[in-house]
């Protein structure tokens, strides 16, 4: 299958700190990654430097063949793992924002995402918790036709039944066309949706590689093998 | 830059509609109380008066205070708050976020100024008072008679006068903006994660101030030259530094 994604060498520094440590690897289309580790250990990094709001120091990163920019933006939906909206704004308002900016943006798919989330659109965003916020943003991200999904901690701060519509939520929007990084720590809830899985540890990648293959050769599920992994390492 | 433009539209237009609605209702209260030639120190005085002269100069100095305060931390909402990774994920080139964002609030600040002398020409062109003595154009003697001179006055015999005054007030008012907008995108960059140093950048901003203040001055004075040449300067000064914020906001807010 045609490749989406292909990050080759990618570093990022913030001073001399490194985020991200010559990271390659590649994502083909249809597939869903489960990008894993510890805290600061450069995944919120790399997927903003993928969503391009940060700039890599190094090694390039191609979407659909093009290098990350203004053109990757509009094929790329960034779930941050905070609230970008604006609070002023009600969910109509934000429903509208997306839809100005995104050409791919689906109205009709929104309102059956919020419908399914059990959202109204009269709801003001300073008035929302955070996991009606959590819930809003996916929304709003999935109700685009993007290729290529980032996830930063979609389920963080939720609760488990929030949870289970989210992960459905990610099933649901599952389509050959597009791709989904997901970034998160609590790697039980999603581990069934992940094709593949890519652990990072202090911006390097210490393990990676086909889910199924790595369930079967380790003899443990993907959560077992991230506590075992870094267990071993912290 | 037309998404942009919309959606900074749909965010202010209700502060915009309170605002006008507010500066009508006291324009309007003046001229049919009979308070206009009081306004200017003319007229009997009762509370009234006093009180729509508070209300009158709270709300004609407050909007362009409001408008520069505006425009002078566009760029604060965009740098400083969570919101900089919804702007920053959007297909669009910073120079269009940023300057559409400008163009909008320039543009509600033209529309304030077209009602304020909307309504400062009607309360001018009451007869009587004392501000007929300062005004040489309001000595018709009727209402309708003053209004079409201060127009006359103003869009036919000073036309050109106008234009260049508008011309200067928006290049300054513009460079001020873009001084403090790329102030804060500089600071922003360079103090990532960490606390906004307030006091740094006042400091930045007063020292470029008092830079461009004593060259301005001092290029004046050579050969007496024209108010155009410092205006082109400072005009130039205000690309720059808008380039310079749109490049910061792209490429350093966030690394």
């Amino acid at each position: 299958m045609k490749n989406l994604l292909e990050v080759q060498n990618l570093t990022k520094k913030y001073g001399s700190k490194i985020a991200v440590d010559d990271v390659s690897f590649t994502l083909e289309q249809g597939k869903i990654l489960g990008l894993l580790g510890p805290n600061g250990s450069g995944k919120t990094t790399l997927l903003k430097v993928l969503a391009g709001i940060q700039h890599p120091n190094a090694g390039t990163a191609h979407i659909l063949g093009n290098s990350i920019g203004v053109e990757t933006k509009g094929q790329t939906a960034f779930l941050s793992d905070v609230n970008p909206l604006f609070t002023s704004m009600k969910v109509d308002d934000a429903i509208d924002f997306y839809a100005d900016f995104f050409t791919d943006f689906d109205k009709v798919k929104c309102d059956e995402l919020l419908d399914f989330m059990k959202l109204s659109k009269n709801h003001r965003i300073k008035a929302m918790s955070k996991g009606m916020i959590e819930k809003l943003n996916l929304s709003l991200i999935f109700a685009r036709r993007a290729r290529l999904f980032l996830l930063d901690e979609p389920l963080g701060g939720v609760d488990p039944v929030a949870r289970e519509r989210i992960v459905t939520t990610i099933i649901k929007t599952y389509s050959e066309d597009s791709s989904i990084i997901i970034s998160s720590h609590l790697v039980h809830d999603v581990e069934n949706t992940f094709d593949e899985v890519l652990m990072l540890h202090e911006g390097k990648i210490i393990l990676s590689g086909d889910a199924e293959d790595l369930r079967s050769s380790h003899g443990l599920s993907i959560n077992d093998l991230f506590v075992k992994t870094f267990q071993e390492l912290l | 830059m037309k998404a942009v433009i919309r959606q900074q539209i749909k965010a202010r237009y209700k502060i915009f509609l309170g605002n006008l609605i507010l500066l009508s209702t006291v324009s309007l209260s003046v001229l049919v109380s009979g308070n206009a030639n009081a306004l200017f120190g003319g007229g009997s005085r009762s509370l009234l008066t006093y009180w729509l002269q508070i209300a009158f100069v709270a709300i004609y100095m407050g909007i362009p205070i409001y408008c520069l305060a505006s425009l002078i931390k566009l760029i604060k909402s965009m740098v400083f708050q969570d919101t900089k990774y919804l702007l920053l994920s959007l297909p669009r080139r910073s120079y269009s976020i940023f300057g559409g964002t400008f163009l909008t609030v320039l543009l509600e600040f033209a529309l304030y100024a077209v009602c304020m002398f909307f309504w400062l020409s009607l309360i001018a062109a009451v007869p009587g008072g004392t501000k007929d003595y300062f005004f040489a154009v309001l000595k018709t003697g009727s209402f309708l008679g003053n209004l079409k001179a201060i127009y006359y006055f103003i869009f036919i015999k000073r036309f050109s006068a106008l234009i260049q005054i508008v011309t200067i007030m928006l290049i300054y008012g513009t460079y001020v903006a873009m001084v403090f907008n790329f102030s804060f995108s500089l600071f922003a960059a360079l103090f990532k994660h960490k606390k906004f140093p307030k006091i740094l950048t006042i400091v930045f901003i007063y020292f470029v101030f008092d830079i461009s203040v004593r060259s301005l001055l001092a290029l004046s004075s050579i050969g007496r030259a024209s108010i155009w040449v410092p205006a082109g300067i400072t005009g130039l000064l205000a690309i720059g530094f808008f380039v310079g914020t749109c490049y910061l906001f792209e490429k350093k807010i966030e690394g």
